[in-house]
């Protein structure tokens, strides 16, 4: 299952402090690493928490005295956490969570969407989608090298029963390769009692501007560390991943844009169509946050169609995804119009037809006349 | 050297409230971190309130009659400390080794851990520092002139000797046994209290100063007209009489009184009871009258005319005499003694049911009739109920419901004459005697002084009472004021305001008692130590255990968890003295501490 890919990635990565509250689809990942804990196969503090807040602060706490931290949510929990995903990143502390995308309540759901997290997009944390349990188990890893390479907190994504209660076969690879790729961390500024410093007290106006700045010029970085990190996970254990991947992109002339388990069931469509000789491809998306700008603007200038399958809704404007798309590639010439599809929310299956009716449906539109469009609406 | 590399070799506890200046984001570190430290920004400006420091009364300290400072000497032995923890328990009695023993240890069930798993086992750490400390003997203040006279030594009377010698005043104890200690000495048997012990106790009283007349009976061997040179007198002389049964047959040879038989084997003297012997009666006396029984070879029977859930006795003491092998035969009431030639021969009962409850609000037995049976024995020992003798009391005394008539500093209807124990209306225990012994010492020392009682009781009160503090009173004789490490508000502290995050259950430390086997084989009367004690000491091991399990409700012990958990360092321990000292310049009164708290010693106040 995705939710044990993550506990294992977890324990390869030997996290020191684990703190979290339970929360449908996510409560096995932290309930196997408690009995991994228990049993002394993970050497870690496992922190009982009363909520989500508390296990960010937890995780904040132990981040900061210079601890490998992790902790998972969903939904609900991830916006109990949102004040401390801001401090989490404004203090540069380099923790990995796990959100496994569960709608936001109510009406109650917790089937798969991807709101929760996107809805987090501007706190400063790096975001990264999954398509499957191995690329679950793999980015986990990556995430602590990435992360404590920029001290950015960064979130491992994917969706609900979908990944989380599927099982699937996934290579857990050996500790001692993982120990040589991921070494202990080491933070350079920490709490300590020997050297008393305060962290993250108050910066007046003449330098809170500036302290902004190296945020974003640490995101700035990041793509190139996550780059460089998935190049040095390919070359060690064979498995190649990107900030965006193509599928059948190269020659496309329709291309669908996709995150998460979306990509697998658009993949089997795509290949259809490519049987009846139609140039369909897929861009997938994984970082929302650093967003890969330059990449999408270089993979979707020349195309014929751009159809984004948002399995979110920003109420009042549309999918989140295709937005950032539209931000991103604005004013470049020959990006087609960014066409925005809604689909698959609290959990409705997105399936190969409904796949093929955004690309029926996307064959029509020569310019963007809506904003978004709703597929398989019950009228 | 740039700012930042100035700000990695700065030395942390700079004033941060000189500046440094950084050029721009080269300089800058990457983390907001601390440049010194933050003292200049008094945040206690923003406080509206306070945390304080204070320590409430626990609810074992008026749980018990006599209000032992049952935390301050828990505590004392948890710490090893247990030559104090004797001198703290002997402020309040001169008997712990007695009452570690003997008493029926009510503070255990006004223990708060009893709402929580099981209660601290208070009664086993009280012998614990009765038999791990060394007994000093208590400070004896200047001669006052005045003196007293205590008659009866049961614990009544030593506790009034003794608190009273403490204050300077002569003390004589005249007591008609040969030798002192009144029902400890004659009424409960060596196997549950040994005699040395008590010996050792009131050894103690002689130390201090208090004469000991033994085999001396007042109002017969002196008369009360020789007490008058005494300023005052106590009375504390117990009930002694066996209520009758009042069936035919009771006067033969063979029927005795519990009370007699205990007198009897703890004088040594030598007491024939046959083979077979039954005890009719459900209280402590009948318990151990049976036990003694035992031990002097007879197989014993118990006739009650309740059920066992009815019976008076401690239920420990019915358990333990279950198992020496007492049998009891309930619902059962005699009716006649059958006699031959004026000698017992067997008791004839009748059948007993239990109708609704009476004035006692236990269940009325009510008689079968026709339902009679008889039992073959060779001795009767009867225990239902003992009576105070007023016959040798000095005229003029008032008497009702027989007991003394007494008010609340127990003084008598003659101003001279104090009574208290088992004489007065209260509970027959040894406890409720030594809680009168103290009162009764109060009253006195008052009425010799000319003070108000009632004002000394509105300062030495604990909490709700009626617990008196011998040690409050003994400074407030003096007009002193008692400094207390931490401020004391005279309230107790309940279960519900201890703060359960920081207890974990845990099992009560269990007495030993020697093994059943050992304790039926030194039984035949041939054995050398057929009354032997029972009951083990605990080992030091089990006592910081029993002692680990106090909550120590309402008194701050140093637990560091408000310092820990203040988020401004606000809260320091004292170098010099107890406790923690509060910053006023930066605590802001989030009320953290005072929250985190697992014993309700602090407490937040307006400011």
């Amino acid at each position: 299952m995705g939710n044990h890919a993550v506990s294992w990635g977890v324990l390869r990565s030997r996290a020191q402090v684990i703190a979290a509250y339970p929360i449908t689809p996510q409560t096995q990942i932290v309930e196997e690493l408690s009995e991994m804990c228990a049993d002394g196969d993970l050497d870690a503090t496992f922190i009982k928490v009363e909520s989500e807040h508390s296990a960010m602060a937890c995780c904040i706490g132990a981040a900061q005295a210079g601890a490998r931290t992790f902790t998972a949510t969903s939904a609900q929990g991830l916006a109990l956490m949102h004040e401390l995903l801001h401090w989490a990143s404004g203090a540069r502390l380099p923790i990995v969570m796990t959100d496994v995308n569960r709608a936001m309540a109510p009406g109650w759901s917790i089937w798969a969407d991807q709101l929760d997290s996107l809805a987090q997009r501007d706190t400063g944390w790096m975001q990264m989608y999954c398509e499957s349990n191995q690329e679950v188990f793999d980015l986990t890893v990556c995430s602590y090298k990435i992360a404590e390479q920029l001290d950015l907190p960064i979130m491992v994504v994917y969706d609900a029963f979908l990944l989380s209660h599927t099982s699937e076969v996934v290579d857990i690879t050996d500790q001692g390769p993982i120990d040589d790729f991921l070494p202990p961390r080491q933070a350079e500024l920490k709490l300590d009692p020997g050297k008393p410093y305060a962290f993250g007290s108050l910066v007046m106006p003449e330098y809170y501007y500036e302290m902004r700045y190296k945020l974003q010029e640490a995101m700035e970085r990041a793509g190139g560390v996550i780059d460089s990190v998935l190049e040095e996970w390919a070359e060690r254990f064979g498995r190649k991943y990107g900030q965006v991947e193509g599928y059948k992109l190269d020659d496309a002339d329709i291309v669908l844009v996709t995150s998460g388990t979306t990509t697998s069931t658009t993949k089997y469509m795509v290949n259809q169509y490519r049987e009846r000789g139609e140039k369909v491809g897929i861009l997938k998306m994984r970082t929302l946050r650093p967003f890969p700008v330059e990449r999408v603007r270089k993979e979707l200038a020349g195309r014929k169609r751009v159809l984004v399958i948002d399995k979110n809704m920003s109420p009042g404007l549309g999918g989140v995804w295709a937005q950032e798309l539209r931000a991103a590639t604005a004013h470049i010439p020959d990006v087609p119009p960014i066409q925005c599809y809604i689909a698959g929310l609290g959990g409705r299956d997105i399936r190969p037809e409904t796949v093929r009716d955004v690309i029926e449906h996307g064959k029509t539109q020569e310019s963007l006349e809506k904003e978004y469009h709703w597929i398989q609406l019950k009228n | 050297m740039s700012e930042k590399e100035k700000l990695k070799n700065m030395d942390p506890n700079r004033n941060a409230h000189e500046k440094l200046s950084f050029s721009g984001i080269s300089d800058l570190p990457d983390i907001v971190i601390s440049t010194g430290h933050m003292t200049w920004n008094e945040t206690g400006t923003w406080r509206y309130m306070k945390p304080r420091y204070r320590n409430l009364v626990s609810p074992c300290v008026v749980g018990c009659p006599n209000g032992q400072d049952v935390e301050a000497w828990i505590r004392l032995i948890s710490e090893g400390r247990y030559d104090e923890a004797l001198e703290k328990n002997m402020e309040e009695s001169p008997i712990p080794g007695v009452c570690g023993r003997a008493c029926f240890h009510p503070c255990e069930k006004s223990c708060n851990r009893a709402q929580f798993d099981r209660s601290v086992s208070i009664n086993n750490l009280e012998r614990f520092l009765s038999d791990h400390g060394t007994r000093k003997v208590p400070k004896v203040a200047a001669a006052t002139a005045k003196s007293v006279a205590v008659v009866g030594s049961g614990p009544a009377g030593l506790a009034c000797a003794y608190h009273l010698r403490r204050m300077g005043h002569a003390v004589t104890i005249y007591e008609a046994a040969k030798e002192p200690g009144g029902v400890l000495r004659y009424g409960i048997p060596d196997y549950r209290l040994p005699r040395d012990m008590l010996a050792e106790e009131i050894d103690v009283l002689k130390k201090m100063g208090v004469e000991i007349q033994c085999g001396v009976r007042v109002g017969t061997d002196v008369t009360w007209k020789d007490m008058e040179r005494f300023d005052r007198v106590f009375l504390g002389t117990g009930v002694h009489v066996s209520r009758a049964l009042g069936i035919s047959g009771e006067d033969a040879q063979g029927v005795m009184s519990g009370l007699n038989l205990l007198k009897k084997v703890a004088s040594g003297e030598d007491v024939e009871l046959g083979e077979r012997v039954l005890v009719i009666g459900g209280g402590n006396t009948a318990i151990d009258a049976a036990r003694t029984a035992m031990r002097l070879d007879a197989k014993v029977t118990i006739l009650y005319r309740r059920s066992r859930e009815e019976m008076p006795a401690h239920d420990d003491e019915v358990t333990a005499a279950e198992a020496e092998g007492v049998v009891f035969q309930m619902l059962a009431a005699p009716s006649k003694v059958v006699t031959e030639n004026n000698r017992v021969r067997a008791l004839e009962c009748v059948k007993v049911k239990l109708g609704q409850p009476d004035e006692s609000g236990r269940r009325r037995p009510i008689v079968i009739e026709g339902s009679n049976f008889t039992v073959p024995c060779d001795t009767v020992v009867t225990a239902v109920g003992e009576l105070a003798d007023f016959s040798f009391l000095p005229d003029g005394l008032k008497v009702e419901n027989g007991a003394i008539v007494v008010d609340d500093s127990l003084k008598t209807s003659n101003e001279r004459y104090f009574a208290g124990g088992d004489v007065v209306e209260q509970p027959h225990t040894i406890v409720n005697a030594l809680a009168a012994g103290k009162r009764a010492a109060i009253g006195i020392d008052c009425s010799l002084r000319g003070g108000s009682f009632e004002e000394a009781l509105a300062n030495i009160t604990l909490a709700t009472g009626p617990a008196l503090s011998m040690r409050q009173y003994l400074a407030y004789r003096e007009h002193k004021k008692i400094e207390e490490k931490v401020p004391v508000v005279n309230e107790i502290c309940e279960y519900e305001t201890l703060n359960m995050d920081y207890f974990e259950q845990s099992e009560r430390v269990r007495k030993a008692v020697v093994g059943l086997t050992e304790r039926m084989q030194t039984m035949p009367a041939s054995a050398p130590n057929r009354f032997k004690e029972v009951e083990l000491g605990l080992t030091e091991e089990q006592a910081a255990k029993a002692a680990d399990r106090c909550f120590h409700c309402g008194r701050c012990i140093e637990c560091d968890n408000c310092y820990i958990f203040c988020p401004d360092a606000s809260v320091m321990p004292k170098t010099d003295e107890f406790g923690y000292a509060i910053d006023d310049y930066h605590c802001k009164g989030c009320g953290v501490c005072v929250h985190e708290c697992p014993r309700n010693a602090m407490e937040m106040v307006r400011e």
